[in-house]
């Protein structure tokens, strides 16, 4: 049974045998490219410069970047077919295990009254609205190397184009997948670690600065 | 860690009520967390004349200190007469808190009753203020009208004060449920014991109550934790005081 956390916007799945000083460290490096990203750009507003300006920083904290995942976008029109829409889209990822670890973390989460609460407002038809989340499944290789798979997920919520303008304006939702392979090798991240705890604990000192007493 | 035991505190203008499995460390944690939130709050607004500014600062700054939130209710509740300010609080708790730590924080507002401790004195402070005439907001005709809003009554000797209470439930780690209430009362104050404050029947106007289930992200807040109790420096061993079983007890320092 895999090991699931939320962390900022992520849905971190760690499946057994990740040691716990890794996954400490990858949730630095995951948390990090979260707070650097948003800095840049407006999660909400500019999804895809955010999503690319996360992977890119994700690659700059000292992960090895294999690879980009992306996926035409699907559109549906209820609330039903989300899960298995958003299941489709994780096919292309390999290793095949990360692939199903991220449907299964997408589909604990449709079962999750928890997961559900936290990304209630992504599966929202009512209003026109941009949301997002990370699905992040990480599995250790027998040599000790971890493959991350960065999900990134975008609903795009807005009026469905009316064939018959007096039909009332109904909704559909579009589904975007934008992320990244990763490799964690502690050998690598040796170099970069200091780095990212000092710049973990600057974004801190500065986020507690705007909330001064 | 956790000793096993219930334990209670009063977090400057809020009680805190914590279950036995709540390790220390996330004791400490929120109560050091949410220390700095009400200060870095009422830095902005007061709390007693922009209660709901003051709310919204409060829970805006919590998201950006690694709080998660999980539920969200905010309501304008008119009281007609019909039982406690705590009754109707309670009626609120029921799906949201659990009845063991409901009935802690009742058992604690009774304790609190015969003591006049340090504790009390600084709850009082952090919660209760006189307003004067000119501060007195009546609601919106329209709300009145629709009975959604009771109007105000000064009382007779013209005196009215505002109350804004904060209550904090932690059942479990890493969830915790927070209730802000803010009421006016024309109670007099100045001698007025804590559970006569909590179990009144005159409540000025409505009661604004706002309901929050929270998580505190461990990962995302250490990075925090060091600046947070810095900043806080003493103020942290002034304004977080240990209730024991409701009675006052000594300060307890937390941070070695």
């Amino acid at each position: 049974m895999s090991d699931s956390l939320i962390l900022g916007s992520n849905l971190v799945s760690f499946v057994p045998g990740v040691p716990s000083e890794d996954r400490a460290d990858i949730m630095d490096i995951l948390l990090l490219a979260e707070l650097q990203a948003s800095e840049r750009h407006s999660r909400e507003k500019r999804w895809e410069a955010w999503i690319t300006a996360y992977i890119q920083a994700l690659a700059n904290s000292g992960l090895r970047h294999q690879g980009l995942l992306s996926q035409p976008p699907r559109k549906i029109t209820n609330k039903a077919a989300v899960s298995s829409e958003a299941g489709k889209l994780f096919f292309g990822i390999r290793p095949v295990r990360l692939a199903q670890e991220a449907r299964s973390a997408l589909e604990q989460m449709f079962m999750s009254e928890h997961a559900q609460s936290y990304f209630r407002h992504s599966f929202d038809f009512s209003s026109d609205r941009s949301d997002s989340f990370q699905i992040v499944p990480c599995e250790r290789e027998e040599s000790g190397l971890i493959n991350i798979a960065v999900c990134g997920l975008n609903m795009l919520t807005r009026p469905k184009p009316r064939l018959r303008p007096w039909r009332p304006v109904e909704r559909e939702m579009v589904l975007t997948l934008r992320g990244g392979n990763f490799i964690y090798q502690q050998e690598t991240y040796a170099r970069h670690r200091e780095d990212v705890k000092k710049a973990l604990q600057a974004a801190g000192a500065n986020d507690l600065q705007l909330i001064s007493i | 860690m956790s000793n096993g035991t219930q334990r209670n505190y009063v977090n400057a203008g809020g009680l805190y009520f914590f279950g036995e499995q709540v390790p220390t460390t996330f004791e400490e944690d929120v109560l050091a967390c949410n220390l700095y939130l009400q200060l870095a709050a009422s830095v902005r607004h007061d709390k007693f004349n922009e209660a709901s500014e003051w709310r919204h600062m409060y829970l805006s700054a919590m998201s950006k200190s690694g709080f998660g939130v999980l539920r969200r209710d905010v309501q304008s509740i008119p009281l007609d007469g019909q039982g406690t300010l705590w009754n109707r609080v309670e009626q609120e708790l029921s799906k949201w808190v659990s009845s063991a730590l409901v009935q802690q924080a009742q058992n604690t507002f009774t304790s609190f009753a015969d003591s006049d401790g340090e504790a009390l004195a600084l709850l009082k402070s952090r919660t209760t203020r006189p307003l004067s005439t000119d501060q007195i907001k009546e609601p919106e005709p329209a709300r009145i009208e629709t009975g959604h809003s009771l109007p105000i009554p000064v009382g007779e000797s013209g005196s009215l004060s505002a109350v804004s209470l904060q209550l904090a439930f932690i059942d479990r780690a890493p969830a915790i449920t927070l209730v802000f209430l803010s009421f006016k009362t024309i109670s007099p104050l100045a001698n007025l014991p804590f559970p006569h404050l909590i179990y009144q029947e005159q409540v000025a106007g409505n009661l604004e109550l706002t309901k929050v289930t929270v998580e505190l992200q461990e990962h995302f807040y250490k990075r925090l934790r060091k600046g947070v109790l810095k900043k806080l420096g003493s103020r942290f061993a002034e304004q977080v005081i240990e209730v024991e079983h409701g009675q006052p007890g000594a300060q307890t320092c937390l941070i070695p």
